[in-house]
């Protein structure tokens, strides 16, 4: 018996040793040839494959914050793009990665600064956190890739580099690779994101009378609600609810409308915005005539006075918030998610039911964004440092996403494959009517060749590809390419697609578009916010949040009036003011940095524009 | 003296055994409850991540006084002291429930209560919430089958300011009962059964065995679990109500371990959140010899 368990516990020892040791190795190692499975697409930069003398395997964590990799249908990792992608890399780099997924919440990503223990690839959102990192010694200076990174060094980049590296790099160092770089849904596209939302076929039942303001929009909702009491499962119908967890989305809606017209991103969720229309900054805790948060705490009572507010939203998830949206259980929404449409589609697939921003002189046109540094500070990519021994993992992780910067790569996220889902037809890149059906029905097969993810693309849709022509081949012809809902919203309004509803009233000059407000490239030269500036507005949050339930449900408006004073008053005792002076003094120097480099910009942008 | 040594040579033996055993466990406290403790030193520096301690960010006492200006502090101790103080009421609570465990003549019956008590305990808060949402909001099961029996008006308890004391006690002890009778299951199977017999003999009848029998040999399981739970009077944990937070009882849901959550992981502010950290486990470790103290005086004995 001793003899045998001294047997077993010596196989055990020898078991657990080599895993020990084949756990500690080194991720790469020379392995057998290149496959060939991907050959080098269109005439991009490549790194020239007859330099890969050997394959070295990688194995890469990829960690990503808030939005979760795709599970459903199938795992991101198996659709047909990405592994396209790896096969590319290990032909045109050598590197043969294997890669994880990691999903992290804001919490894990301050643990992890803490710790410093980063994936080798992040990606994150914040200027908080990317000052942090810039502070910090956690990241790779890509600058130091640049030779084996010619994507990413192309002339189709170097001004989204050289605007982050002027402003966080000291114009040496390049930590940060930003997403959806250029011009944001141009004219407004077929979806303008934001604005007064309706339910189209109960708003168009009504006439499709006009929206002056926030009363017109509280008008009409109650109106619709009347009209349609229950959902077709028989449950109450509201004409507007939100989720409870979440305090952004309860001044959200406010922001892209008259009076607070503000940059909902300014401060990372507090409530010091610029106006999208001047770029001066508001304070929205004590201005109550500009201010998203009272806007909608304000539109939210009305509602709640003529009883047609959903009261679960303060205590009701995502996930509930969804599912009510998806039966139809609401006349609006903060902006034109796709829940209702995809709910109701699947009953009837001719159904209007679905949200869409309407035209008013009230809102802005969410359309012709000038991302002048991509999605930054909002989303971005970086490369953590290894120490010397792991020069492989940097060395793979810039591979991979300079591979990623490839602009047939960024083609192949929107349209897919050549020869597969399009063609060249007398040399025009053009979809397969198959794709294009594809494309409108908003298919799972879409998701399943990995079409669609957007924490991919490095471009906005409308840039230009190798041959000249849009990446996303939909934007050569919008028209062609709108699901039912939206063709009928076009249809209405005598328009092609449904921005150029919207578009008319900018052009006419009734209302602003985007252009005219360079905020977010603002937020890439503003300083770090000091902790007890953080601490005070954290507080003036709580309290703003904690008290939306009791603003929303006064019985009167004196007593909403009432409530009011004592926040602001409270606020005020918690040093409010000394947060406002800090954050507008700091927001206005950032603004007087970027406001030439923006408007060269501009100025370039709109000159292109007139020569097409 | 040569005998002496002889014993204490014998005795150090069977200490080295004994320490060998423990030893796992003085590696574990060393490594994830002494150790950490260094970090405490953040607290008097104006720490940043990634950028070390360096002596120009030295503060000293600032984040401690802080500390004493910041008046969501005394909410969040006014809450903490509440859940606290109500859950700490209700401590013989799974010692009542394990008696009546104990007092079930049917097996199977036994052993399916015990099962479906303990259950809960390793339910998740967020699944926990959604159970609650489901049964309690204002279009949940409990007003379904209120409006069903004739009741007119809606409540919904997850909004309620006025029973969010009461609401959020009963779901702590609805999800850690069963867990927790399982100490006091395990104290009366190692009470004598002759004292059983001898007080049937005696004439005793089923409720005079649990008060003079079971309940006064459970008596030392429940008071060292309460000396030991001031220990942990103010550390609610945060999940729980992190949970259950929506606007309208935010307010009072706000408890300590939530607010440093709030201050160090959500907002970043280290080393804030450290300064109350620190004042947190001092209060505990008042609390706990103070009580010991107590317990000492008033039982002659005292557990530390």
């Amino acid at each position: 018996m001793k003899k045998r368990f001294k047997f077993l516990s010596a196989v055990l020892a020898l078991v657990l040793a080599l895993g020990t040791i084949s756990g500690c190795g080194s991720n790469s190692a020379s392995g057998s040839s290149a496959n060939s499975g991907s050959s080098a697409p269109g005439s991009a930069n490549n790194v020239a494959s007859n330099e890969i003398k050997e394959i070295k395997k990688v194995n890469l964590t990829i960690g990503a914050v808030s939005i979760a990799p795709q599970t459903e249908p199938i795992n991101w990792n198996e659709t047909e793009i990405w592994q396209y992608i790896l096969n590319y890399v290990k032909d045109n780099y050598g590197y043969e990665i294997t890669p994880e997924w990691i999903l992290y919440d804001k919490e894990t990503v301050n643990l992890m600064l803490v710790s410093g223990e980063l994936p080798d690839i992040v990606y994150l959102s914040g200027q908080e956190t990317a000052n942090t990192l810039v502070n910090s010694d956690y990241l790779v200076n890509i600058n130091d890739y640049r030779d084996m990174a010619p994507n990413i060094f192309s002339d189709t980049y170097e001004q989204r580099n050289e605007v982050i590296m002027s402003l966080t790099g000291n114009s040496e160092k390049l930590y940060f690779l930003p997403t959806s770089m250029g011009v944001e849904n141009v004219d407004g596209g077929a979806n303008p994101g934001r604005g007064y939302t309706v339910n189209w076929a109960w708003y168009k039942e009504i006439g499709c009378p006009e929206i002056k303001n926030d009363d017109d929009y509280v008008n009409i909702l109650t109106q619709m609600v009347a009209n349609h009491p229950t959902n077709s499962e028989g449950e109450k119908v509201f004409a507007y609810g939100l989720r409870g967890d979440s305090f952004g989305y309860w001044f959200q809606r406010a922001c892209f409308t008259y009076p607070a017209m503000m940059n909902y991103w300014t401060y990372d969720g507090f409530l010091f915005m610029d106006g999208y229309d001047d770029n001066v900054l508001y304070d929205g805790y004590i201005n109550t005539d500009r201010s998203c948060y009272w806007q909608d705490m304000e539109f939210c009572w009305k509602l709640n006075q003529k009883g047609v507010f959903d009261t679960d939203s303060f205590t009701q998830t995502n996930d509930e918030f969804k599912a009510k949206m998806k039966t139809g259980r609401y006349a609006g929404c903060y902006r034109p998610v796709n829940d209702l449409y995809n709910g109701q589609k699947a009953n009837d697939p001719d159904t209007l039911q679905g949200f869409l921003v309407v035209p008013s002189t009230n809102e802005m046109l969410f359309g012709n964004k000038l991302h002048l540094a991509g999605y930054f500070p909002d989303n971005y990519y970086a490369v953590a440092k290894r120490d010397a021994k792991n020069k492989d993992k940097e060395a793979a992780s810039v591979a991979l996403l300079d591979a990623w910067h490839n602009l047939d790569i960024q083609r192949l996220t929107y349209v897919g494959f050549e020869g597969k889902h399009w063609n060249y037809v007398d040399g025009v890149p053009t979809m397969t009517p198959e794709f294009q059906a594809l494309r409108t029905s908003g298919d799972d097969s879409l998701a399943v060749l990995g079409i669609g993810v957007n924490r991919l693309q490095f471009c906005q849709p409308a840039e230009k590809c190798s041959d000249g022509y849009a990446i996303d081949l939909a934007q050569m012809n919008l028209a062609d390419n709108l699901n039912k809902l939206q063709q009928d919203y076009s249809d209405y309004y005598k328009v092609s697609v449904p921005g150029l509803a919207i578009k008319k009233l900018v052009d006419e000059g009734k209302i602003i578009d985007h252009t005219v407000n360079y905020s977010q490239t603002v937020a890439i030269a503003r300083e770090e916010m000091p902790s007890d500036i953080s601490r005070i507005l954290t507080k003036c949050n709580e309290l703003y949040y904690n008290n939306m339930s009791k603003l929303i449900t006064a019985p009167t408006w004196d007593d909403f009036k009432k409530i009011q004073k004592d926040m602001i008053d409270t606020v005020k005792s918690y040093g409010e003011q000394e947060a406002w002076e800090w954050c507008s003094k700091n927001h206005e120097n950032a603004r007087k940095v970027i406001k030439p480099i923006y408007e060269e910009y501009l100025a370039q942008y709109k000159a292109t524009k007139k020569s097409k | 003296m040569s005998a002496k040594i002889k014993t204490r040579k014998k005795i150090s033996k069977y200490q080295w055994k004994l320490l060998l055993l423990t030893a796992p466990f003085i590696v574990y406290f060393a490594m994830f409850h002494y150790v950490p403790l260094f970090g405490w030193v953040i607290s008097f520096f104006d720490y940043r991540v990634g950028r070390g301690l360096t002596p120009d960010k030295f503060v000293g006492l600032k984040y401690f006084k802080n500390i004493f200006t910041d008046r969501d502090i005394l909410g969040s101790l006014k809450n903490t002291l509440v859940f606290s103080a109500l859950n700490y009421i209700l401590y013989p609570l799974p010692m009542i429930i394990a008696i009546l465990f104990g007092e079930m003549t049917n097996k199977w019956f036994r052993k399916t209560a015990q099962i479906v008590t303990t259950i809960p305990h390793f339910i998740g808060w967020v699944i926990v919430y959604s159970l609650a949402y489901a049964i309690f909001s204002s279009e949940g099961l409990f007003n379904e089958t209120m409006i069903a029996l004739g009741l007119e008006k809606r409540t919904n308890l997850l909004t309620n300011l006025d029973a969010v004391y009461v609401f959020q006690t009963i779901v702590a002890q609805w999800k850690g009962i069963g867990w927790s009778a399982i100490i006091y299951i395990a104290a009366m199977a190692g009470i004598d059964q002759e004292l059983y017999e001898a007080a049937a003999i005696d004439g005793a009848g089923r409720v005079a065995k649990t008060m003079h029998i079971t309940i006064p040999m459970l008596m030392p399981t429940l008071i060292t679990l309460m000396i030991i739970g001031i220990g942990r009077f103010i550390n609610t944990g945060y999940e729980h109500y992190l949970a259950f937070k929506n606007p309208i009882v935010a307010e009072r849901l706000e408890v300590l371990d939530l607010y440093i959550y709030r201050m160090g992981l959500q907002l970043g502010d280290y080393s804030y959140a450290t300064a109350v950290g620190i004042l947190k486990s001092i209060i505990s470790i008042i609390m706990v010899f103070s009580v010991n103290a107590l317990a000492k005086k008033v039982r002659g004995n005292s557990v530390l």
